[in-house]
Order: C-alpha cells, then structure tokens, then sequence
C-alpha cells in the first residue's frame, strides 16, 4: 500500500502541488491541500475507472478539495500573496529579464482579479496543458463551456492585465 | 506583440513554481503516516462495532424475549439499510442547516476574529470539538464509525451548506435500490431529485445519483454519490452574490506592491469606511505621496489608504492628484478595524 501511494504521489505531486498553489497562492495551504488530495485519492482508488488519466483525475480531486477550502474560508475571506518577488525571484530563470519578472508579478495580480472559472480555466489549459477534454472533466463542465470560459477568461486577462479593468501594481509607479 | 503569445511566455514561466524537496518528503511523509494509521484503525473499530452489535442484541433478546408488534423486527434488514441511505440523502441535502452554519461561524471567528474568546489565528488548528459533535449526532447513526470519518472528512459531509449563499436546498423522489449481485448484497445504487432555489427565485432541478454499501445492518460503510454541476452552480451564485453584497477589501501594501489582503462583509466594518470617506475633507494642493499602506475597494471605486499617529489620508485612484485627510475618528476607527 505504502508503495503504491508513493509512487502515485511521486508521479504526480509536483503538478498537482503547482496547480493548487496558483489558485491558493500561499504555499502552506497548497502543501496541505495537495496532501488531502492524494489522501482521497488514496482512499477512492478503486473507483478510478480509467476515463480520464491518472494526473486528470488527481487535477479534479484537487479542484474539488480546493473550492471545499474556499468555500471553508469565504465567509470573511484572507489570502496571503506571500512574497510575489519571492516568487519571480525563485521561479524565473536566470536569463529572465528584469521586465519579464515585472509582467510576471503583474500577471498574478491580473489572473487573481479574475473570477474563479476564469482562472480555473486559464491555469487548467495554459499552465497545466490540458485539453479542453480534460478541462471538461476537471472542471465538471462540457467542452463549449470551456472553450466559451476560455475565450471570456482571455479577454478578461487581457484587461486586467492591460490595467483597463482597474487598477494593477504597475499603472501605480507612474503616479 | 500579439498579446496571446506574450501571455502564452508568462503562462510557460508560471509553471516554474518553487517547492522544496523538504516539502514534497515532508508530505510525503505525512500522508503515509495518515494512510497507515487509518488502516490499523480498523481492525478495532469492526471489532467494536461487531460487539456493540452483540451487546445491543443481547439485551434486546433478553428484555423483550417475545415481542408482539415491535417494528424494529418487523423491519426487514434491507429495509433499515435503505433507511439509512434515505435518511443521510435527506439531511445532506436538505438546506441551509442554520445549527450547522452557526458552528461554521465559530470557527471561523476562531480563526480571524481576535477580539472572540476563542481566537486561535490561522496558523493554529481550531478547536473543532462542537464540529465534531454536531456531525456525530447528525449521522453517527447511520454510519459505522470507519464509514462517518471518511464521509466527514473524504466526501466531504456538508458539502451543501453555504453560509454565504441566499438559497434553499431540498431533496425527494429518492429511490434505493439493492444490488441484484448476489455476491454484493450490501450494495445498494439511488438516485433522488434535487432542487436548488437561489434567491432570485430561479428554481433547477439535479438529478443525483450515487451508490452506497452497508457495511452493518443500518449503518452506511461508504457512500458516494454526485449530483452534475450543482456545486459549481452553488459556487457562481456565491460569487456572484458576493459581487453584488457590499463588501470592502483591504490589501496591505509596501513600495506600492500588494502584501496581504483580507475582505469584510460586515455591515458595521463597511459603514466605518463609507463614512470615513464622506466625511474626509480634501487637502489644497497636489501631494507628493508616498508608497500607500493599503489599497481599499468599496462599492466599485478603489481608494488608496494611509494610516498613522491616529491620523489618515485617502485617495481615489480615478483622481490621483487630489488627497482627502480623514477626521481623527475615522482614523482611529479604521485602525481599530485593521488590527
């Protein structure tokens, strides 16, 4: 049983692990929710049924638990960003450029004004590469659902991103 | 630059995310403890609940050794099974349970709330033993002991109880029915209708569908069960509801970058900042500012804040050369409101 779990989570946690962290942003919470969703992956094997691969049924589980965690939390709301320099610090490489880490800190701030579909479809199909298929099956949606979400996520980004939406970090150093 | 591969890039760097290996062991290690220990718990708990299960029929023999009309013999097994499966469908989807959203409210004070007794933070684990107790006396008869820790903690229960939603859950037309598997006679397959009223007046219809095996007579081993998009719907309305409830968000900033935010639906923590802002009186002349200490939204306007010395200043980023100075009170109410 151990090994089997290992390897599952061996396979697959780092993915899982990223897609949770960018809905939650804070890594602790990422850390425990990714643990929990392979804890009942664990304990729903037996009903896996090879519709989907093992990595989209785990992105689903993990979609499930962290909107349970939300919905836990929304009441009165607290997300911690964490440091985003942290962040564009650690996870660019090296050859990045100093305005790729700027558009990168302004992305996260863009993606986190967006409705929960929209970045849950936006990381789904960008970050995490899957297909609207495998989207549909995560997300619990058909597959024009996806591809319209994706289509008004964009264009939401787009604007946030773009500071027409409101204000963003970076439209604020020019004051 | 077409926009869509400029962003495609930043999509490619956001995969980069950082995570230790000491993380990654240190859950690893943690979930295999968590699976491990859950195994060795249930030899005992079937032992426990196989002598319970004899204690209790034992007794009922030798009290009542030949009872006339008592229903609890007259009802066949598969019957209290199907019972069981009923009744859980009922309660979990039958809302909102306010006793049940009450408790939710405590925690969460426990969590954010440092002027409730309670107050633990959100680093702490909270004190979850009325949770607790109120889940047990809810379905602790119709499960066996393994079977109620994983539909509290797996399933989740209460998956159906928003505190933030206007709305009314109920279920009917459920139908149970026992597997024709002679080698699975505990299985049992249901479906039910479930009609979701959101407060618009908008009434859906979803259909559930699940199966359930009844490890003991009466008692649930395991169920599980789904019911199409409802809780993605559930989930729009509470964001959308919460779009249109006033509500104020406060992101903490440093060197114009956001820190920490946190969000109020309070109608008492919004009238402090609405009237702070009514109240506040415009400074002559063009200020030279400083980083802002916090970014407020409220009521579809963002406002720059800064706090100090019972003292406070405030922005409309629509008007970034006009300064309004808050009254002492409305300062020191803010502050107040922050810490």
């Amino acid at each position: 049983m151990g090994d089997e779990i290992e390897r599952l989570y061996l396979d697959n946690s780092d993915a899982v692990y990223r897609f949770i962290y960018l809905l939650v942003r804070h890594k602790e919470t990422a850390e425990d929710l990714t643990q929990e969703t392979f804890y009942k992956a664990f304990k729903s094997l037996n009903t896996f049924n090879n519709e989907a691969s093992v990595l989209t049924w785990l992105l689903k589980i993990a979609r499930n638990i962290t909107y349970d965690h939300f919905r836990r939390k929304r009441i009165l709301q607290f997300f911690k960003w964490g440091n985003e320099n942290d962040i564009d610090n650690k996870s660019l490489s090296p050859e990045s450029t100093a305005e790729k880490k700027e558009d990168l800190s302004r992305m996260y701030a863009a993606l986190n004004e967006l409705k929960q579909d929209y970045q849950d479809v936006l990381i789904l199909r960008k970050v995490q590469e899957c297909s609207i298929k495998e989207t549909a099956y995560i997300l619990g949606w058909t597959e024009a659902k996806v591809k319209t979400k994706m289509a008004r996520g964009f264009e939401a980004l787009k604007k946030e991103f773009h500071g027409e939406g409101g204000f963003i970090d970076g439209s604020l150093k020019r004051i | 630059m077409d926009r869509s591969k400029e962003f495609d890039e930043l999509f490619q760097e956001m995969k980069r995310i950082d995570r230790s290996d000491e993380s990654r062991r240190t859950s690893l290690l943690k979930l295999k403890s968590k699976a491990e220990k859950k195994r060795f718990n249930v030899v005992p708990v079937f032992i426990s609940i196989i002598v319970v299960a004899m204690a209790c029929l034992l007794v009922f023999v030798l009290v009542d050794p030949a009872p006339e009309k008592n229903l609890a013999v007259d009802i066949p097994l598969e019957d209290k099974n199907k019972a069981a499966i009923r009744t859980v469908l009922e309660k979990e989807f039958t809302g909102p349970n306010e006793e049940y959203l009450v408790i939710v409210e405590d925690l969460r004070r426990q969590q954010i709330d440092p002027t409730y007794e309670g107050y633990v933070g959100q680093e702490q684990p909270t004190d979850d033993t009325a949770w607790r107790a109120f889940a047990k006396e809810t379905y602790g008869d119709y499960f066996t002991e393994n079977g109620l820790e994983k539909f509290l903690m797996a399933t989740p229960a209460f998956m159906y109880q928003w505190d933030d939603l206007d709305y009314q859950l109920s279920i009917d037309d459920i139908k149970v029915t026992q597997s024709e598997n002679s080698n699975a006679p505990k299985n049992y397959s249901f479906t039910a209708k479930v009609t979701y009223k959101f407060k618009n007046g908008e009434t859906k219809l979803y259909e559930l569908k699940g199966e359930a095996i009844c490890s003991e007579e009466g008692k649930i081993g395991k169920i599980f069960y789904s019911t199409g998009n409802l809780l993605t719907q559930m989930n729009e309305d509470a964001n959308s509801s919460i779009d249109v409830t006033e509500k104020v968000s406060i992101f903490e900033m440093k060197d114009y970058v956001i820190k920490n935010g946190r969000e109020f639906i309070k109608p008492e923590v919004i009238n402090v900042f609405e009237n702070a802002i009514k109240t506040a009186e415009k400074i002559p002349g063009i200020s030279d500012a400083i980083s802002p200490h916090y970014k407020v939204e409220l009521n579809d306007e963002t406002f720059f804040l800064w706090l100090g010395d019972g003292q406070g200043s405030i922005m409309n980023v629509k008007d970034t050369h006009t300064v309004y100075e808050l009254t002492p009170e409305s300062a020191k109410a803010i502050e107040v409101t922050l810490n």
